[in-house]
């Protein structure tokens, strides 16, 4: 038998199954990644637009930061209370800590300030606030930032006239503020500046005038809520999308799994077993549960075609008994042929050669049965031959085959039988012959049968070999004799001895 | 007050201003002995006419509603009208001063600054002078002229004249001068913060802040009662800054007493024309007195 042809490049169903999965796991994260490259150019346009915003917005906080020092500035300088402290320094101190940081109109974001004579010197150096100069340099007024401890500071100083409305300048005011948190605490909104990251770079001490402020500033743009909002909306959408389709992927595999390839692997199984069986009958058709209906329709014609098989091989088997049957077995009498006790002799040579087996060879052969078929036809003898067959099978013990080796002669294989049970066994046949009413087949003479008995034991091959002759003689020898029709076979029996030819 | 008086009251302030002229309003600066340089408001009137001082309360202005109402009225009226800003210690003050700021002027140099723009009219040439004080600044004006006796004062009109012992009367007041005064006595010069009159936390050192809050009641009427200019004393009845027997124990000391229905003490509203209507005919009875 051929071995199935396979095709090595086919795929299973669950292949199929999975690698469409995998294509489906590369389409999306495809799909993901050119949602991204999207999600990425609309931020680099929003970053880009936002940092522009940013600009103006940080332009515009420290325009107004610096107004607003120097509104500060003016306002101390406007103060009648601060023109007091030119008249009377003596309370300058006081005046400057508890009164004009704490209670006077000045905002709360003035860090500190101080007052200035017109020549530039502190109204109380000895006593001046650490934060603030201890003098000025009077062709550099105005606002001022600079960066101190890692901190900026926004300094302004304005003249102080001698009246509100006055030109006569009696000395200086000056104030300071912490520049980033001024900005912070500014009370604007930035809709896209991070305020808390603006920081100033400039070495130490580095007076900044207004116009350069801008240029030292770094910062960063704020998180725009709604493009935040909607990155994490379309996230969580490819999440949900993603998880959606990864169930659904296992489920298409499993339900691919289960309800197809599982199925046509058993019934690939199915139809390997009855390969492998080689046409011998399998009991039970396929019976797997398939819930698809093709599959169901295919396992439906194939448990027919098994049937089919089944009925086929039986009757195959049982044409094969028949040929068995009329190649082995005498058409006439039914017991074994010649061809069966050839094949069943050399079985037994193979059998019990080299054994301690005890073989005994009968050969029956009717006495003066030519006479009875010329008398009485051939219909007779057919008849006597029948009932011959009949009563030597019937004699003999169960197992024990009895063969017609030709025209009224038959021969039987004894084993494990030693001549004493040999000697018996052939008194039987002799005793059933006699027995068997052969008067009814209007015969009037009896009907008597002669038997040569050879004896071996296995371990001897030549002796196995020479039993049918040996036998042969001993049959001969006994239709010599009329009274003795058992004879056992003896060394000194030649063809010559016996009574008449062979 | 019912509305045929009000109608009765702006007739009669009409006709007493029917031959208003504006004045020609000048701020004039002058310079104190102490260095300060001070200012005030001067309109020229007729010279037939008396200089009027208007005197504004304490800490504040010339520039103070009723001041202000005051000067625009009289010198409407053909007075010569100096309103002078108390300097309070500051060069050229020019707005009121909270109670919280450091305060070293005294009584004293509020009396020496009324001196001064006195003798400031008097050598532009005005002969006849009237003195008006709102609340504080009437005690100002009083110890000046009791002080400082000048014949060229005709008269002194004091209105809103403090309570000074109900202004006293605040337990925490009475401990702060106590306390000030203990201050004083170790002559410290040290600020201090005090309750003085509507000043919650008024820093001063404790002779400036003394100078203010020793005037009580009785030291107010005695210097009153010793004055020999005459006075008039112009009180509202809604002022809460007196007991209700303060018009009389005023009147006592021989001052004029009027008592304004429904002023309070800034006499704001219609009570405006009411003190400006009492003192134009206060002024026009000292011409004829002239």
């Amino acid at each position: 038998m051929q071995p199935p042809r396979t095709n090595r490049s086919a795929w299973s169903a669950s292949s199929y199954g999975l690698g469409f999965i995998v294509l489906l796991v590369v389409l999306f994260g495809a799909l993901g990644w050119i949602a991204h490259g999207k999600l990425e150019a609309i931020r680099s346009a929003a970053r880009i637009s936002a940092e522009r915003e940013v600009r103006t917005e940080l332009r515009e906080a420290v325009r107004s930061l610096v107004e607003q020092a120097q509104q500060d500035a003016q306002t101390l300088a406007e103060w009648d209370e601060a023109r007091q402290q030119f008249s009377q320094t003596g309370y300058y101190s006081y005046w400057r800590t508890y009164r004009a940081l704490n209670d006077g109109p000045l905002p709360s974001r003035i860090t500190a300030l101080d007052l200035y004579d017109k020549n530039g010197r502190n109204l109380n150096s000895t006593q001046t606030a650490a934060t603030m100069p201890t003098s000025l340099q009077l062709d550099r007024l105005g606002v001022r930032l600079v960066r101190e401890n890692k901190r900026a500071y926004l300094y302004c100083f304005l003249p102080i006239t001698e009246s509100a409305s006055g030109t006569q300048i009696i000395g200086y005011a000056g104030i300071k503020l912490d520049f980033l948190r001024a900005l912070r605490e500014s009370g604007v909104q930035h809709p896209h500046l991070d305020i808390a990251t603006v920081s100033l770079n400039t070495p130490e001490g580095k007076p900044l005038l207004p116009a350069a402020i801008m240029g030292s500033l770094s910062y960063d743009v704020a998180p725009d809520a709604t493009h935040i909002a909607m990155e994490s909306l379309l996230r969580d959408f490819f999440y949900q999308i993603a998880f959606l389709l990864a169930g659904c992927s296992i489920l298409l595999y499993l339900a691919l799994h289960f309800l197809l390839a599982k199925p046509l692997l058993s019934l690939s199984g199915h139809i390997d077993a009855l390969r492998r069986g080689q046409g011998k009958h399998q009991p039970d058709g396929f019976s797997g549960s398939l819930h698809i209906a093709e599959l169901e329709n295919i396992r439906a014609s194939l448990n027919d075609y098994q049937h089919q098989l089944d009925d086929m091989r039986a009757s195959l088997e049982k044409s094969n008994d028949q040929l068995w049957i009329q190649a082995h077995r005498d058409p006439m009498t039914g017991v074994h042929n010649r061809r069966s006790f050839e094949e069943d002799w050399q079985q037994t040579i193979a059998t019990v050669s080299g054994r301690d087996v005890e073989v005994c060879f009968m050969l029956f052969d009717c006495d003066r049965f030519k006479a009875i078929n010329d008398c009485y036809g051939h219909h007779v003898g057919d008849e006597v031959i029948r009932g011959i067959a009949t009563a030597l099978q019937g004699a003999l013990r169960t197992g024990d085959r009895l063969y017609r080796l030709g025209g009224d002669e038959f021969g039987a294989i004894l084993l494990h039988t030693d001549a004493d049970e040999a000697r018996k066994a052939a008194l039987r046949c002799s005793e059933s012959i006699a027995a068997y009413d052969f008067g009814s087949l209007g015969i009037k003479e009896p009907v008597e049968i002669s038997i040569g008995i050879a004896y071996a034991r296995g371990a001897d091959p030549s002796r196995l070999q020479a039993l049918q002759k040996e036998a042969d003689l001993a049959m001969y020898h006994a239709k010599g004799h009329d009274q003795e029709k058992i004879v056992f076979y003896a060394e000194h029996m030649t063809m010559e001895q016996s009574p008449r030819p062979v | 007050m019912s509305a045929f008086r009000r109608c009765a009251l702006v007739a009669s302030a009409l006709w007493f201003f029917q031959n208003i002229s504006p004045a020609l309003a000048d701020v004039v600066e002058s310079k104190l002995a102490s260095g300060i340089v001070a200012a005030a408001e001067y309109r020229k009137g007729q010279p037939e006419k008396p200089a009027v001082l208007i005197l504004h309360g304490f800490l504040q202005t010339r520039d103070f509603p009723i001041i202000h109402s005051l000067t625009e009225g009289l010198s409407g009226s053909g007075y010569t009208v100096l309103a002078p800003t108390l300097s309070l210690g500051i060069n050229k003050r020019g707005r009121s001063l909270s109670c919280e700021a450091v305060h070293t002027h005294t009584m004293e140099s509020d009396v020496d600054e009324v001196e001064h723009w006195v003798d400031w009219l008097q050598s532009r040439g005005h002969k006849n002078i009237v003195l008006i004080g709102h609340s504080f600044g009437g005690i100002d004006l009083a110890d000046y002229v009791y002080t400082h006796p000048n014949p060229a004062v005709q008269k002194l009109i004091l209105f809103s004249l403090k309570d000074l012992e109900y202004a006293l009367w605040d337990a925490s007041q009475r401990i702060d001068t106590t306390r000030a005064k203990a201050q004083l006595k170790r002559k410290s010069r040290a600020l201090g913060t005090y309750q003085l009159s509507f000043c919650r936390k008024y820093t001063a050192p404790a002779a400036a802040y003394l100078s203010y809050a020793s005037w009580t009641e009785s030291r107010l009427l005695h210097l009153l009662a010793g004055i020999r200019t005459p006075i008039e004393v112009y009180l509202g009845a809604n002022d809460v800054h007196f007991q209700q027997d303060w018009p009389s124990r005023v009147g006592g000391t021989g001052a004029l007493v009027t008592v304004i229905p429904g002023a309070n003490h800034f006499f704001d509203g219609p009570s405006e024309l009411d003190l400006l209507e009492k003192i134009g005919r206060s002024l026009k009875s000292l011409r004829r007195e002239n």
